[in-house]
């Protein structure tokens, strides 16, 4: 099995004035392909700065980051943004799609910045909301939607590119129930479909569904696997 | 909705600057200096803007005007061309700037603007 | 969905803002625009005109002010002052060729036109002219007209047709090549015939000059000064007296209009970097999916771009319609009498349209650069974690 997201010491480091905070100060890890990992620990303790170096969001200050075989610490700008609009899905807590537009026309935008034709874009979009269920709201802007329906389109368009890596960050973290255990439904579903899946999250439901459980405290990674029950803060 | 409001809006707008710069082609007024030169040459009615100098001695429903430039000119070499203007109702005063509107008569000794409406646009103050 | 469709979108999303920022730019062109449509070219067709002339020197009756210089270049009706005798005197002086004009008005279908009295032979020379269509004057006193070529349009006159002038009928010889000045717009006629129809005896209103050494200039007014007693300006003092009359004018319109177009371009800048500070948390979501810095930059560019090319639509609206509204309320003077189209109305000139619409395309763009930056520099982790 090889490894699609691999860290060697990376740390991150930011200087606000006279104050340095290390954010994470020394992780080596391994994602392997077509895993569904969770990312654990409490808040503030670098959960989500993992999660921006892993998905080439940003770069360490130390250490190296490999997404696929690319290392991304030297790599430009618009080389890393290339690398992640081909092979990273990002799905966020808050504010996923753009307020203004259409759940079909978010989906489109991930297209038309993928480079795929106007053309093309309509169809393949329709399909990814019918694939998350939600064919019928393709005309619906944001605010007409629930959290969970907002959250599961925000899923089909960190599908629109086909990345090989989906990476969320609290995906369910404001949903209820319900509206969880559709989301991690597709999530499995999607997962067996072959997609490396790697959610940052504080949910338990959320922690029992994955195969590996990364722990995170004091900017670092406590080895060792953990039993899914442990995930719990 | 609003998309055609806007629209609309553009399409009136459109048209009334069509409506505006076709009728304005048609009614601009003449200088005296344009029309002296040659009154042969109009012919119908025609208006025609100027300064009132004032009345004629031998007929006072007569007034000339002179052109609207001839203001800025102080010089001895001025040359103000007059054009007699032949009205029935009130007479501007000197120094009034007028639209005239009427046609050119030819009275056999020269060309007279039989006037058939004379309206007052502002005064100027002219010297004596 | 296209960069294009996606910057629509974003502008209109906010209705009130979008209004009041294209106001502001409407106004400021709107301003731009009617001092255009109101002469604010005129200072180049001032230069324009006088380089066309072709003179270096210009005698005109002694006193005369700059307004009467003015009507050198409208080609307004000018008293006949200066007699052949005096002509003569200064054609005299060795080293110029000097060419006299009879400048009168006549009317073709109610419209003034510009007539000029010339020497056939020395006029053509003197001013480079090419016949477009029929034949120039064959004699010096030859009975008939050379037509501009856009009057000849205007009033669809060609080599055969009459023209009325003082109630005498006149064949038109010949049609001249265009020149892009006030000569297009002129009836020329020979000067014997010009001056039997003004009733100018032997008289002309002015004369051009052409030196042959610019250097000694100065020694030529003089000695035209002595010949006759005229009065003698050079190219150059009479481009000044002219300008200085229309100058102010000129000037108070041409800084209101810069002012208007200043606050417009501000009001991008404000209405840019509101919405640059707003959608931080969309412009990392954007690079999350893969926008590179120079898309950012571009779809915030092109959001400014947009702006001026819709404002610049309305605004040239509003300017011509005000230019049209507002023109005849403003007296007749010097300053509107450069309108081309020998009183036609208005002027649409389709380059001033096109030319509004791209200045303020380009005004729009320029401003949209610090806010399209400054979104563009957002790291994507920065703009994320906006909250």
């Amino acid at each position: 099995m090889n490894n699609i997201i691999r860290t060697e010491h990376a740390a991150k480091s930011y200087k606000t004035g006279d104050i340095t905070t290390h954010a994470l100060k020394d992780v080596s890890l391994e994602i392997p392909q077509g895993s569904f990992t969770c990312i654990v620990g409490p808040s503030g303790h670098g959960k989500s700065t993992l999660m921006h170096l892993i998905g080439g969001l940003d770069r360490p200050t130390d250490g190296k980051v490999y997404i696929g075989d690319t290392e991304i610490s030297r790599i430009s700008n618009s080389d890393l943004a290339r690398l992640r609009g081909k092979r990273v899905g990002f799905v966020f807590q808050f504010f996923n799609l753009m307020q203004g537009l259409t759940a079909l026309e978010n989906i489109e935008i991930a297209m038309m910045l993928a480079g795929i034709p106007e053309r093309e874009q309509r169809g393949r979009a329709e399909s990814l909301l019918a694939l998350v269920g939600l064919a019928e709201k393709a005309g619906a802007k944001p605010g007409q939607l629930s959290g969970g329906q907002q959250q599961r389109v925000a899923i089909a368009r960190a599908l629109a590119n086909d990345p090989d890596i989906l990476l969320m960050d609290e995906p369910t973290g404001n949903l209820d129930s319900v509206a969880e255990a559709e989301v991690l439904d597709l999530l499995q579903t999607l997962h067996r479909q072959g997609k490396t899946v790697v959610i940052v999250t504080h949910s338990d439901e959320v922690a029992k569904r994955a195969e590996r459980v990364i722990r995170v405290r004091d900017g670092l990674v406590a080895h060792g696997m953990f039993l899914p029950e442990l995930c719990s803060i | 909705m609003k998309k055609y409001i806007i629209i609309a809006v553009a399409v009136v707008a459109g048209i009334a600057l069509s409506y505006a710069l076709v009728s304005k082609g048609g009614a601009s007024a003449l200088q005296v200096n344009q029309v002296a030169a040659d009154p042969a040459a109009y012919s119908g009615a025609i208006t025609v803007t100027g300064i009132m100098a004032g009345t004629s001695p031998q007929d006072p429903s007569v007034f000339g005007i002179f052109d609207i430039k001839e203001l800025q000119c102080t010089t001895p070499n001025c040359n103000k061309i007059y054009l007699p203007v032949k009205h029935q109702g009130t007479m501007p005063k000197p120094g009034d700037e007028v639209r005239v509107s009427g046609s050119f008569v030819n009275t056999g000794s020269g060309y007279l603007f039989a006037a058939s409406n004379v309206k007052v646009l502002r005064n100027h103050k002219i010297g004596g | 969905m296209t960069l294009t469709k996606l910057v629509f979108k974003n502008i209109t999303r906010r209705r009130g803002r979008f209004l009041f920022t294209l106001l502001g730019i409407t106004i400021g062109i709107a301003s731009f625009v009617t001092f255009m449509a109101m002469g604010g070219s005129l200072k180049d067709e001032i230069h324009r005109e006088t380089a066309a002339l072709g003179a270096n020197l210009v005698v005109i009756p002694k006193g005369s002010c700059g307004y009467e210089q003015l009507s050198i270049l409208t080609g307004d009706q000018m008293p006949t002052n200066i007699s052949a005798a005096e002509i003569a005197g200064i054609r005299a002086i060795k080293g110029l060729t000097v060419v006299p004009f009879l400048a009168q008005q006549t009317a073709i279908a109610n419209k003034p036109v510009t007539v000029s009295g010339i020497e056939p032979a020395a006029t053509l020379a003197f001013k480079r002219w090419q016949i477009g269509q029929g034949a120039y004057f064959s004699k010096p006193d030859e009975s008939g007209v050379v037509i501009g070529a856009t009057a000849a349009r205007q009033f669809n006159l060609k080599p055969g047709a009459t023209v009325i002038v003082r109630g005498e009928s006149l064949p038109v010889l010949g049609i001249l090549g265009e020149t892009g000045g006030r000569d297009d717009a002129t009836l020329f006629l020979a000067l014997p015939v010009a001056q039997r129809l003004f009733k100018s005896a032997d008289k002309v209103s002015y004369a051009a000059i052409r030196v042959d050494d610019l250097a000694r200039t100065d020694s030529y007014i003089e000695k035209i000064r002595e010949a006759t007693g005229l009065g003698v300006v050079s190219d150059k003092q009479m481009l000044k007296s002219v300008l200085g009359i229309v100058g102010s004018v000129n000037i108070t319109l041409r800084l209101i209009a810069a002012v208007s177009v200043l606050a417009a371009a501000f009001g991008i800048i404000n209405t840019m970097m509101a919405a640059t500070y707003e959608r931080k948390r969309e412009i990392g979501i954007l690079q999350a999916l893969g926008a590179r810095r120079r898309t950012i930059f571009l779809l915030f560019m092109l959001e400014s771009g947009f702006y001026g090319i819709i404002g610049g639509v309305t605004g040239v609206i509003t300017g011509l319609t005000t230019a049209v509204i507002v023109t005849p309320y403003i007296s007749q003077n010097a300053f509107t009498s450069f309108v081309k189209g020998s009183g036609s109305g208005a002027a649409i000139d389709i380059k001033v349209v096109a030319g509004s619409i791209l200045f303020s395309a380009v005004v729009a763009v320029v401003a949209g650069i610090y806010p399209a930056w400054r979104a563009a520099r957002l790291t994507p982790v920065e703009a994320i974690s906006y909250e």
